[in-house]
């Protein structure tokens, strides 16, 4: 007389194959992560990038330049923009630290910053402009850092070295 | 022949008072005890109202709110609020004290975290005129003009004038003569949905008529 | 005997159907309470506490605008820990004697919705508005990053005990400023 085993065998294995598949679908869809993010990143070559139909160059980094609250300093980043005609307009600047994890964003809003000092956003300028990025650093941010300057579905991306 | 009716009775009491018995007058108890709470608690009470028709001033009360008009008024723009009434209507401004009687803060026209009131906005709003029609949405904001969207907090009444639009027009003046325009208050009942994009949202859907408070226009 | 054993196995059905939690409790958000040094720090924000108080009234500093009731407001101490963008405080709630009440909308400045920074304080106040009778009784208050409040994401929790709190006539409430507190 055979084992109930031996008897069952071919339901058994079915059943075997029926769940590893439903385990293996059941992860495929809902367990593993989405496809990340896939803008294309525009590193900058001696500190000059083509984002946003317009040729972005660093032009300098400066501490201080306006006040802050204790503890914490300015960094005014100047970029000259040659404009043009196929200039658009660009997206949120951020500034992160090149080796860790915090990312800043341009904080013109709460400091005192003149108005005429430099554009706060690329613009669709047909000349050359000057644009003026100021962020509010604690003072334990040192640097390197790197500035991100998004527009038209791609990530232009500055070292700024201090 | 009595002694035999005596002998049964005596047998059915003893049947009836037997131990074997017991889980069957437990039962019974029971019983009596849930239709005791039935009726104690409403249970035969009509199942309809016919709404109550509310005076200036007065209060309506729902279950999840109370409503009283404060103030009637018509006019053609509110500067305060940047709110201006289109060629061929006019503004009715209806300022009521209304307070949230249920636990969560909920919000007049939008929605205050995840709760819903749907009060003024929507296709059943819990506030809505009956003889005259509005021509567009409704607005709202507080008496002591704030800027902000309206948040009622559970417990405190607030102050908040409701702007409806409506015609401009002869039929809209007879109402008012006629003292046919009111504000009927709905009664309203909180429902935990599963909305698609947020999993866990409370919102008030609306149920029976529960009163219509007067609105005549100030002289 | 039996029967005893049926009343016995309804009873425990009852107590587990009782503290079974309800479905929606599966996304319910994390609460991340404060640390010794009184900063407590989510995924999106880091608040400490720097002043709570009771009043019946509550004012702008130029006095243009008041309000009278029984008024809760909070003076907090927030920033963002990793992240500029997008960090702001969404929701604050207080949850108290069984009410959840909404930081209130009426005064014309509130930490609600105000741009946080990294590295740098904003000092700003919350006012609740309580009912007349709310007088007494521990609650907590709750503070998220996003609006609505979202699922599956920290929420931070900090206790209040309204007896431990002060009362004062009247309190002005300033608009967010930098800085330390």
């Amino acid at each position: 007389m055979t084992s109930w085993w031996h008897r069952q065998r071919v339901a058994l294995i079915a059943l075997l194959v029926a769940v590893v598949a439903v385990v293996g679908v059941h992860v495929w869809f809902d367990v593993l992560p989405a496809s990340t993010d896939d803008t294309a990143v525009i590193e900058a070559r001696n500190g000059s990038a083509e984002i946003a139909g317009q040729s972005l160059a660093l032009d300098s980094a400066r501490w201080d330049e306006f006040d802050a609250p204790a503890g914490s300093r300015t960094l005014s980043i100047r970029i000259e923009s040659g404009g043009g005609p196929d200039a658009t307009t660009c997206g949120l600047f951020t500034l992160a630290e090149a080796g860790g994890a915090r990312v800043w964003s341009n904080a013109r809003s709460v400091l005192d910053v003149p108005f005429d000092a430099g554009e706060s956003f690329c613009q669709e300028e047909s000349g050359p402009y000057v644009i003026l990025a100021v962020f509010l650093l604690p003072d334990d941010a040192e640097g390197p850092f790197v500035l991100e300057i998004p527009g038209d579905g791609e990530v232009a991306r500055f070292p700024v070295e201090l | 022949m009595a002694a035999g009716v005596r002998d049964s009775a005596a047998g059915a009491a003893r049947t009836a008072f037997s131990r074997r018995a017991v889980p069957l007058w437990i039962a019974a108890a029971a019983v009596i005890g849930l239709l005791a709470g039935f009726i104690g608690f409403g249970g035969l009470a009509p199942a309809s109202r016919t709404p109550a028709m509310v005076a200036a001033g007065d209060e309506a009360r729902t279950s999840l709110y109370t409503v009283s008009v404060l103030d009637v008024e018509l006019a053609d723009t509110v500067e305060s609020q940047f709110l201006e009434a289109e060629p061929g209507e006019t503004l009715l401004l209806v300022t009521v004290r209304l307070e949230n009687l249920s636990d969560r803060a909920v919000g007049v026209e939008r929605s205050a975290d995840r709760v819903e009131s749907r009060l003024i906005v929507g296709r059943e709003p819990m506030l809505e005129l009956s003889g005259v029609t509005p021509t567009g949405t409704a607005r709202s904001w507080r008496a002591d003009e704030s800027t902000r969207a309206v948040i009622l907090q559970p417990g405190v009444p607030a102050d908040v004038t409701i702007a409806w639009p409506v015609p401009d027009d002869a039929a809209t003046a007879a109402a008012f003569d006629e003292g046919t325009v009111r504000l009927d208050a709905y009664d309203a009942v909180e429902q935990s949905g599963q909305v698609i994009l947020a999993a866990s949202t409370i919102t008030w859907r609306r149920a029976e008529l529960r009163a219509q408070l007067d609105l005549d226009v100030a002289p | 005997m039996p029967w005893f054993f049926g009343v016995g196995l309804l009873a425990v059905a009852a107590v587990v159907t009782a503290i079974t939690p309800p479905d929606a409790a599966l996304r319910d958000p994390f609460p991340v309470g404060a640390a010794d040094d009184g900063i407590a720090t989510s995924r999106t924000l880091a608040a400490a506490v720097v002043d709570v108080d009771r009043t019946g009234r509550i004012t702008t500093s130029d006095e243009e605008w008041e309000a009278e009731g029984n008024w809760l407001v909070v003076t907090l101490s927030v920033s963002a820990p990793t992240t500029e963008v997008d960090a702001a405080i969404g929701v604050a709630s207080l949850l108290i004697d069984g009410r959840l009440f909404q930081a209130s909308e009426r005064p014309p400045a509130t930490l609600v919705g105000t741009d946080l920074r990294v590295g740098t304080d904003t000092v700003g106040m919350l006012a609740f508005e309580l009912p007349a009778d709310l007088r007494s009784g521990t609650g907590e208050l709750r503070l998220s990053g996003r609006y609505p409040t979202p699922e599956l994401d920290d929420v931070i929790v900090f206790p209040v005990d309204l007896a431990d709190v002060p009362t004062a006539t009247a309190v002005e409430i300033d608009e967010p400023r930098l800085g330390a507190p």
